[in-house]
């Protein structure tokens, strides 16, 4: 008993979009990385049902849509048992960054995994603003922003990826920061659900401008075995690649060249306004990938 | 519009009575759809909005062309932005205070936090006052089988009789004072408000204390095992109210000139204050932690509501304060004629307010008032003068207007955000009708009669 309780938690937050259900089932394999319970999570935005201008609050259309929700989540926790994994369904009305948040933080969850359905060019322009940006932000624990079907352009062609099994080939992106580091030990806990890793760095304009530039590759070229010998010390197989060029596109060339199946990296908590105008590679890179992002937060004591 | 639209006539007095119709159009709207079709008005009240607005402008500038179209960017620009500026300024404010720490809701403590709502309505606006105040009333009556009474006398005093000494209040106060009525005039009103406020929270204390002993509450009240300290989050905030209330005072008493461009006229001062309130609220959002915010359920839709319904009332009623404006030679010359007293004033704005928004019954009933003293003056001529020799009239429309808000759900917008805010938490607040038999009328209607006979 006291074993089961010790297992790690996740919580799937979800609006219902399309192929939601489908990426639920993709972090099923997790199971096999020490995670017991997928907490199913749905936030009825409170103006939806409150504050109708002049009137009050819908309490009917409150319980029609948590109704709603229950019926899903009950569905899809037959699907979760089969896998071998508990379940438990949430439906609240609230703000949903907030709510998500707080339920992320009071049940001590391991992972926090929100869906994206796709990107689009509008999110490329002005990636600021969205539920899943304030999420990424601010939350204390690690996020999964998963997308099971996407449609997205490469080299002025429109494509189509279908994410399935997302934890098989992670690419992380490392810079060696205190959020790398965050990054590669949690890819170390998903152990047994990882195949093959590719640790990926990219040089910056700087490092290529540098007279010194032979010494900081050479420099680079050793961190990265490093990162690689700790992940295969934990089992798994592990790729080194060093590239150059603008960070987020860089990675994402990189994510896409070796033929992984999500991206990996570490981020740090910024404010709205530092968020505005410095911008975040990690957050640049979820806004703008076909594939699934997991980012690790430096934010201490959040995690077990 | 007005005679400011057309040097060589007054519109007001050539208006046809059917330009009246958007404006009942859409205060009917918000009076009904709440009740009828919740789920329809809920998802569809800006196109509602935008119909009647509509319906308002295109007759006009088809009938009246540039001088209507002038007519109403000059009420939107003067009059309907700095409102939802000092709205969105406050609302916004208040919105990065939290009051920390568990209340217990005894009688005594429930009638000292409806009291200082009552006061700080007036500081901070019955928006801003019921929005901090209603969620610490709630957690602290969570154990309380009776909770419907106190979030209605909450409504009456918080949300509306308390904001009645400035402008920054309740919006019919700040319109007026937009149409010059000086900021601290509304001081006037202060024994109406003092009287009727003393005599709620007293008939308050006595029905809380009854329930209080029917529940069995003084032997029983749970205590909170770990109750948060008492306190205040984001104080600065109380700050940022000075300097709201700062701008508007400084709006109302220098004269810096006017900028004026296509027939348009905007005062400086006006501006200054506008801009000022802005800068406020983005410094508040800037320097209240996220968390404060969150842990008040802070939220800009109520506003956003109340900016768009709000936009379509200041365009639909335009061409009926125009109508007001111009006295008996207008089409609703009857209404001047049949209002001859205080009294009448403030039982008609009255029992409007407490069915339509108060803010543009107040509006109307300013203008009916000066229109039936001073027919065809211009308001910032004849409010001065409304002032000085029948300021009883201003007193009863003021009055009337606040206090009547309370009479209802939809009197003003406060009382429906604390409405939704209760229901939320679980309180089973009466319906629409419930609201006005079980409360309204048996505990209102005495009050504001005692009211008439006293200052009226």
């Amino acid at each position: 008993m006291k074993a089961a309780e010790k297992k790690k938690k996740i919580i799937f937050a979800t609006k219902f979009h399309e192929m939601a259900f489908n990426s639920l089932k993709t972090l099923f394999p997790l199971g096999a990385a020490g995670f017991g319970e997928i907490i199913l999570c749905h936030v009825i935005r409170r103006e939806d049902v409150g504050f109708v201008p002049f009137g009050g609050y819908l309490r009917e259309e409150e319980q029609k849509l948590r109704n709603e929700a229950l019926i899903r989540f009950e569905d899809w926790q037959g699907a979760i048992s089969e896998a071998g994994l508990q379940s438990r369904a949430v439906v609240e009305v609230g703000e949903p960054v907030h709510s998500i948040l707080e339920l992320a933080r009071k049940e001590r969850a391991g992972l926090l995994v929100i869906g994206k359905k796709k990107v689009s060019l509008m999110e490329r322009a002005f990636p600021l603003g969205s539920d899943t940006l304030e999420i990424l932000r601010r939350s204390p624990v690690p996020v999964l922003v998963s997308r099971y079907y996407v449609e997205y352009e490469w080299e002025g062609e429109r494509a189509v990826r279908t994410n399935e099994a997302i934890f098989e080939k992670p690419l992380l992106a490392a810079d060696w920061s205190a959020a790398s580091e965050e990054a590669l030990s949690f890819l170390i806990s998903l152990g047994a659900a990882v195949k093959r890793a590719a640790v990926v760095h990219i040089l910056g304009e700087k490092e290529m401008k540098g007279e010194d530039f032979a010494l900081v590759k050479e420099d680079r070229k050793i961190k990265l075995q490093g990162y690689c010998e700790r992940l295969k010390a934990s089992g798994m197989e592990a790729g080194a690649h060093l590239l150059s060029g603008e960070p987020a596109e860089g990675i994402l060339e990189a994510a896409r060249e070796t033929g992984a199946s999500m991206i990996i990296a570490g981020t740090t908590e910024k404010d709205r306004f530092r968020e505005f105008f410095l911008g975040s590679v990690s957050h640049k890179i979820t806004g703008i990938s076909e594939f699934p992002v997991l980012l690790v937060p430096v934010y201490k004591g959040a995690r077990e | 519009m007005g005679q400011a639209a057309n040097g060589f006539f007054f519109i007001g007095e050539h208006l046809p009575l059917w330009s009246v119709i958007p404006f009942a159009g859409m205060l009917l709207s918000i009076a009904l759809f709440p009740l009828l079709a919740p789920r329809f008005w809920h998802g569809h009240f800006g196109k509602v909005a935008a119909f009647w607005s509509l319906a308002a402008l295109a007759p006009m500038l088809i009938l009246y062309g540039r001088a209507a179209m002038t007519g109403f960017l000059s009420v939107m620009i003067n009059e309907y932005v700095p409102f939802v500026i000092l709205l969105g300024g406050l609302y916004s404010v208040s919105g990065g205070i939290l009051l920390t720490g568990a209340l217990r809701g005894t009688p005594a403590t429930n009638t000292a936090v409806l009291a200082a709502g009552t006061v700080l309505a007036s500081l901070m606006g019955t928006t801003g006052a019921a929005m901090l105040l209603v969620r610490p009333l709630l957690r602290a009556n969570l154990h309380r089988s009776s909770k419907a009474f106190i979030i209605v006398f909450f409504i009456f005093l918080v949300a509306n009789i308390g904001g009645a000494l400035t402008p920054l209040g309740d919006p019919p106060l700040f319109l007026g004072f937009l149409m010059g009525v000086p900021f601290l005039w509304s001081l006037h009103i202060a024994p109406h408000m003092i009287f009727s406020a003393g005599l709620l929270l007293a008939v308050f204390y006595f029905l809380d204390r009854h329930h209080y002993r029917k529940e069995g509450m003084q032997k029983n009240a749970p205590a909170e095992k770990n109750p948060p300290p008492f306190g205040i989050r984001g104080g600065w905030n109380l700050a940022f109210l000075a300097g709201i209330t700062g701008a508007v005072l400084f709006s109302g008493y220098a004269r810096l000139g006017e900028i004026s461009f296509s027939g348009l006229s905007i005062s400086v001062q006006g501006v200054i204050r506008d801009a000022a309130i802005v800068i406020i609220m983005i410094l508040s959002m800037a320097l209240t932690p996220e968390a404060i915010r969150e842990e008040n359920n802070f939220t800009w839709f109520p506003l956003k509501e109340v900016a768009i319904l709000f936009a379509a009332i200041f365009i639909t009623m335009t061409p009926c304060l125009d109508m007001l404006e111009a006295g008996a030679s207008g089409r609703l010359g009857f209404i001047m004629n049949s209002l001859r007293e205080p009294y009448h004033y403030f039982w008609a704005t009255g029992i409007l307010s407490s069915f339509l928004d108060n803010a543009p019954t107040y509006a109307a009933f300013l203008k009916a008032a000066l229109g039936g003293f001073y027919p065809g003056m211009s308001g910032a001529h004849a409010v001065p003068m409304l002032i000085r020799e029948h300021p009883a009239w201003l007193e009863a429309v003021s009055a009337g207007a606040v206090f009547f808000g309370a009479f209802t759900y939809i009197g003003n917008a406060p009382n429906f955000m604390v409405r939704s805010i209760s229901e939320e938490a679980g309180v089973r607040m009466p319906g629409f009708a419930g609201y006005v038999i079980k409360y309204s009328l048996p505990v209102l209607v005495p009050v504001f009669a005692l009211v008439t006979l006293i200052f009226f």
